[in-house]
């Protein structure tokens, strides 16, 4: 404070004298509180609470063993080295709640800026009048208007013909005491902010953590029509049976990481795992996050959460706007389904609807769905924008003249994603090819593939992620069979509205016969085709394949083919799948020549998390071939 | 793994990515989400939708309309409606819906009158979306003048 007055008159003089003293008595008394409390904490041995650790986000790294914290952010801690040692934070943070600073728009005093922090250590240091209270007026007003009164976690599944979506999503809904809706609740979701026009950097910065996540609130109905509208993700609710005072502990926490930074990684430090150490510091007992060190699939996350006892009270299913439209053309027959698409896509004027012979109650059926189809239509297919909204308009007033007829709600699925296979998968085999017995071993972190036990997955969607597979032979070595980078198949049958592309694609090292003999190769290869459902348990396939192969061990090391493959699933029982596939490859290497694969896959499951295959192949190319390979195969 | 991602991405178009999505507080735009294609589906396992540029940052001050994350009062009916902008219009058509309830609520519609509230969209459903272009603050209008000339729901039209 700079003095400006060039001559104080005597009594100015003591006045300010008094006030200084004063302010240094309040000093000094600071100061031995101060000391009080960071001995008091220490004797606790608050610094290595469950809690404390949580708040900051402790965790012990998996290789080097040392602990420190997740979060990246400097402003995250009060202490210098608060990232790495707790007590010093604890020591700081405690200091900085002796300064109450003004509340601004951009800054808060250290008891609002922590009010978790603060909260947690009053409850245990029981903060007497020495020390200063600031009223924390900005969250006082976000926790009114979330208005907490119980926590939802929300997990949006797939895109439907999207089996990398197949990963998911998890976020907190806030629900409010007696919401009359649910749409209007707040959500806290965690998010890489990144930059989409970042284009091929995008995708890399948000797989090394180069952007930075960060937890967010909206309202609900925005997420809602992001997943279900947009998106076309199903979601299920998982209502969370928490008490009061451990959900505003929630909210609080979420507060002190408003604008922290936590570098942001796909595999383990994403969305789900953020959204878990929330529920680690409402409740230390739980210690979700501490089953999460490699990596965190969403799903796995909501399993996490129902594994714990009375945690989860309630699911609850919120179809896509594709579930609902599925279920609104299961109440028509095929005329009308006719009539529906012929109206969306403008061969039919909706005014016309009424000479068609229909009820007025089928009538406002079928407007319904030309409604949903159309909506899809405009943004699954891109339609001119312009004319979706006009003709959208003409079938929505003309719908307000029809009757209110039953709601559509289509029926939650038998199994929930969260009732699937685990995501973890260990195989053992034995078999023989090329004329010799093997045994192999595999690994596979996630997720899916079309042989594996389907319910709770989406029918005719694999992905695969770091497949690795090993082979000891018989009178020989021990040999890679194959390590899959990426390994992503979408089958998706067209029927009268919907004409999807189905497509494959898969990037890693694999085995190829050539002459005679097995190498390993570097193989990129993709495919383009069709499928339709014949019968509700039979999906029949067809693709056009191109691949492209590096085969160190030959002379000419390159190749690339092409060539078709039909096939079918078929679910001969619920537990009994087998899928008959022939494919026709032309290689441009010689060694690999012209190539017939005949196969036949089999898999049936004998209890949860068990599938028994049996797979058989026929080669025939430079040389023939006939191998089978029986595998038992375990989901952790 | 994360560089075999990486690998696996480069061979699609990177056209892809120019896709946003921006549904901001007070921007009524319909956004296209493409969901069809390989690109689309490699960035969907990266960014796994969760690029929520319409979210409001907690404590990061205004994104939007919002302050500290949260929507204030008087425009809780207004976003509520651009939010919902497709759902609530299908709905208010047929004469019901979660988000026809919603904006009941929104508006303090008791829950005595939801039935009539939704009834009275329905009837008056051309006099709310008069054109096929219609802006959130036109449509807000339109019903606030619908529910006055109710007699059972006059008093609703107070709260727009």
């Amino acid at each position: 404070m700079a003095i400006i007055n060039q001559r104080p008159t005597l009594r100015w003089c003591a006045l300010f004298l008094f006030c200084c003293l004063s302010k240094f008595a309040a000093a000094d008394d600071s100061a031995g509180y101060l000391a009080n409390l960071r001995q008091q904490a220490r004797t606790l041995d608050l610094a290595h609470a469950p809690t404390w650790l949580n708040l900051l986000h402790f965790k012990r790294h998996p290789l080097s063993g040392r602990i420190r914290s997740l979060a990246d952010d400097p402003n995250f801690f009060a202490a210098a080295n608060g990232a790495t040692d707790a007590q010093a934070e604890l020591d700081a943070t405690l200091a900085g709640f002796f300064s109450v600073t003004p509340e601004t728009e951009t800054s808060q005093p250290a008891q609002c800026r922590y009010i978790a922090r603060f909260v947690w250590l009053n409850e245990q240091l029981h903060f007497d009048g020495r020390m200063p209270r600031a009223d924390c007026a900005r969250f006082q007003q976000w926790r009114e208007a979330i208005n907490p009164g119980g926590l939802t976690l929300i997990y949006a599944s797939a895109y439907l013909n999207s089996p990398a979506s197949m990963y998911g999503h998890t976020m907190f809904r806030i629900d409010q005491p007696n919401q009359p809706s649910q749409t209007l609740a707040y959500t806290l979701s965690y998010a890489a902010n990144g930059n989409a026009n970042d284009g091929l950097g995008f995708v890399y910065k948000g797989l090394t953590g180069l952007y930075p996540g960060l937890f967010s609130s909206s309202p609900y109905y925005l997420r809602v029509r992001e997943y279900s509208d947009l998106e076309n993700r199903d979601v299920w609710e998982y209502q969370l049976n928490l008490t009061q005072p451990e959900i505003e502990m929630v909210l609080r926490h979420a507060w002190e990481l408003g604008t922290v930074r936590f570098d942001y990684f796909f595999f383990d430090e994403n969305c789900s795992y953020h959204i878990l150490s929330l529920l680690d510091v409402a409740r230390p007992s739980l210690q979700l996050t501490d089953q999460f060190v490699w990596s965190t699939i969403p799903i796995d996350t909501v399993k996490a959460a129902l594994a714990i006892p009375g945690l989860v009270s309630r699911v609850q299913y919120r179809p896509s706007q594709r579930s609902l439209l599925d279920a609104h053309m299961q109440t028509l027959n095929s005329r009308q389904v006719s009539l529906a698409r012929d109206i969306s896509r403008g061969n039919l004027a909706v005014a016309r609807l009424d000479q068609q012979t229909v009820a007025p109650q089928q009538g406002a059926e079928i407007i319904d769905l030309a409604d949903l189809y159309l909506s899809y239509l405009g943004i699954a297919k891109r339609m001119d924008g312009h004319t979706v909204a006009q003709r959208l308009h003409e079938l929505r007033v003309a719908r307000s003249q029809y009757p209110v007829v039953p709601e559509v709600v289509p029926a939650t699925p038998a199994v929930r994603p969260d009732q699937g296979h685990a995501s973890g998968r260990l195989t053992t085999g034995i078999g023989r090819q090329q004329q010799r017995s093997f045994i192999e071993i595999g690994y596979r972190p996630a997720l899916h593939d079309l042989l594996d036990p389907e319910p709770g997955y989406i029918r005719g969607a694999q992905i695969e992620f770091l497949d690795v597979a090993a082979r000891a032979y018989q009178h020989g070595g021990i040999q890679l069979e194959r390590l899959t980078a990426v390994n992503i198949i979408s089958l998706a049958p067209r029927d009268t509205l919907f004409t999807p592309k189905s497509w494959r694609v898969r990037v890693g090292r694999e085995q190829v016969d050539a002459a005679g003999a097995r190498r390993s190769s570097n193989t990129l290869a993709g495919s383009a085709g069709m499928a339709w459902d014949a019968r509700t348990d039979l999906l029949a396939y067809g693709f056009l394949d191109l691949r492209a192969d590096y085969v160190p061990g030959l002379a000419e090391h390159g190749s690339a083919g092409i060539g078709g493959s039909i096939g079918l699933l078929w679910d001969a029982t619920p537990g009994w799948r087998v899928i008959p596939d022939i494919a026709l490859m032309r290689n441009s290497n010689d060694a690999l020549g012209t190539q017939r694969i005949y196969k036949l896959a089999s898999r049936w499951t004998p209890a949860p998390d068990y599938a028994l295959t049996l797979q058989l192949s026929h080669l025939h190319a430079n040389s023939k071939d006939t191998a089978w390979q029986l595998q038992l195969r375990r989901y952790f | 793994m994360k560089k075999y991602l990486v690998a696996a991405v480069m061979m699609t178009a990177t056209s892809a990515f120019a896709a946003t999505n921006n549904v901001g507080c007070g921007v009524g735009s319909m956004i296209f989400a493409g969901q069809s294609g390989l690109a689309q589906e490699v960035l969907a396992v990266t960014t796994n939708g969760t690029l929520g540029n319409q979210t409001f940052g907690i404590s990061s001050g205004t994104l939007g309309c919002g302050k500290d994350g949260v929507v204030p009062n008087n425009k809780t009916a207004m976003l509520y409606l651009e939010g919902n902008q497709d759902r609530l219009a299908r709905e208010m058509a047929t004469g019901q819906g979660e988000s026809v309830a919603g904006l009941a609520s929104v508006i303090h519609v008791s829950a005595a009158d939801n039935a009539a509230f939704a009834a009275a969209m329905k009837e008056n459903y051309s006099r709310i979306y008069t054109q096929a272009s219609v802006s959130s603050v036109e449509v807000l209008a339109n019903i606030k003048q619908v529910l006055a000339s109710s007699e059972t729901l006059k008093a609703y039209s107070n709260n727009i």
